[in-house]
């Protein structure tokens, strides 16, 4: 149980590092950079090969 | 002001407006009078955009209760021909990615953004655009407006719902995390 909150904690953690929403940024460098990020630790390595071949199945 | 990363920087936005010229000559091109395919097959009414010399990045007033400059951004994923969405508010001279704007225009502004996403795959029409909002709530508002205007942009556009264990072709009804939106070629 101990280690299920711990876990979460680093989740949480983690999201407030990256999730670039709410933040305001100075430019939209900045902007894009932090919402690529956001979007690459979303999801797993695993979701982004099938999303790299479905792009090549097109 | 702080950044999301927590440092204090400070802000020049002149950079940022050079991009975009106001003499409607070089750089500056008034999409609503390029894409007459995309003006025939959305219903939806839609903001005027303006786009900067890259074709990456696109500029729009919204004026519903309050006037609001909004910023869409197509920028690569680490997978080629795919690209990011990233919609944002310019507001004192800093840019929010998650702004609810609540400025009661919200259908004329995902208008927009569609016809910007189609103003960007006629000039990149082998590139994808990869949509995921900043929550459930607005993922499934953008399912909602995809649904609404489904007769109309079926012409233009291939969309694929996406879960972390689904692509598929959109299907109505259905929630999805994000979306990858590409041209029709046939």
């Amino acid at each position: 149980m101990q280690k299920c909150s711990e876990e979460q904690a680093n989740h949480d953690a983690n999201a407030t590092l990256s999730d670039p929403f709410g933040q305001r940024f100075s430019s939209i460098e900045a902007a894009t950079n932090a919402k690529r990020d956001w979007l690459l630790s979303r999801h797993s390595s695993d979701f982004w090969e099938k999303l790299k071949q479905l792009k090549e199945q097109q | 002001m702080k950044c999301w990363c927590g440092k204090v920087l400070i802000i020049d936005t002149r950079r940022l407006e050079s991009k975009f010229r106001d003499d409607g000559k070089d750089g500056l091109i008034e999409g609503v009078n390029l894409k007459d395919r995309i003006e025939r097959n959305m219903n939806a009414s839609s903001y005027p955009f303006r786009v900067d010399d890259s074709c990456h990045i696109f500029r729009f007033t919204s004026t519903g209760m309050k006037t609001i400059e909004k910023v869409v951004v197509f920028d690569p994923l680490p997978i080629p021909g795919i690209y990011m969405l990233v919609l944002g508010d310019f507001d004192e001279d800093e840019i929010d990615v998650g702004v609810k704007s609540n400025n009661r225009d919200l259908e004329m502004v995902l208008s927009t953004v569609v016809k910007i996403i189609a103003f960007f795959l006629s000039d990149y029409p082998d590139a994808s655009i990869f949509v995921e909002g900043s929550s459930a709530a607005r993922n499934r508002l953008y399912r909602i407006m995809i649904e609404k205007e489904r007769k109309n942009w079926r012409e233009l556009f291939v969309i694929k719902g996406i879960d972390e264990d689904t692509f598929e072709v959109f299907q109505s009804g259905k929630n999805y995390s994000s979306y990858l939106i590409s041209l029709c070629k046939t």
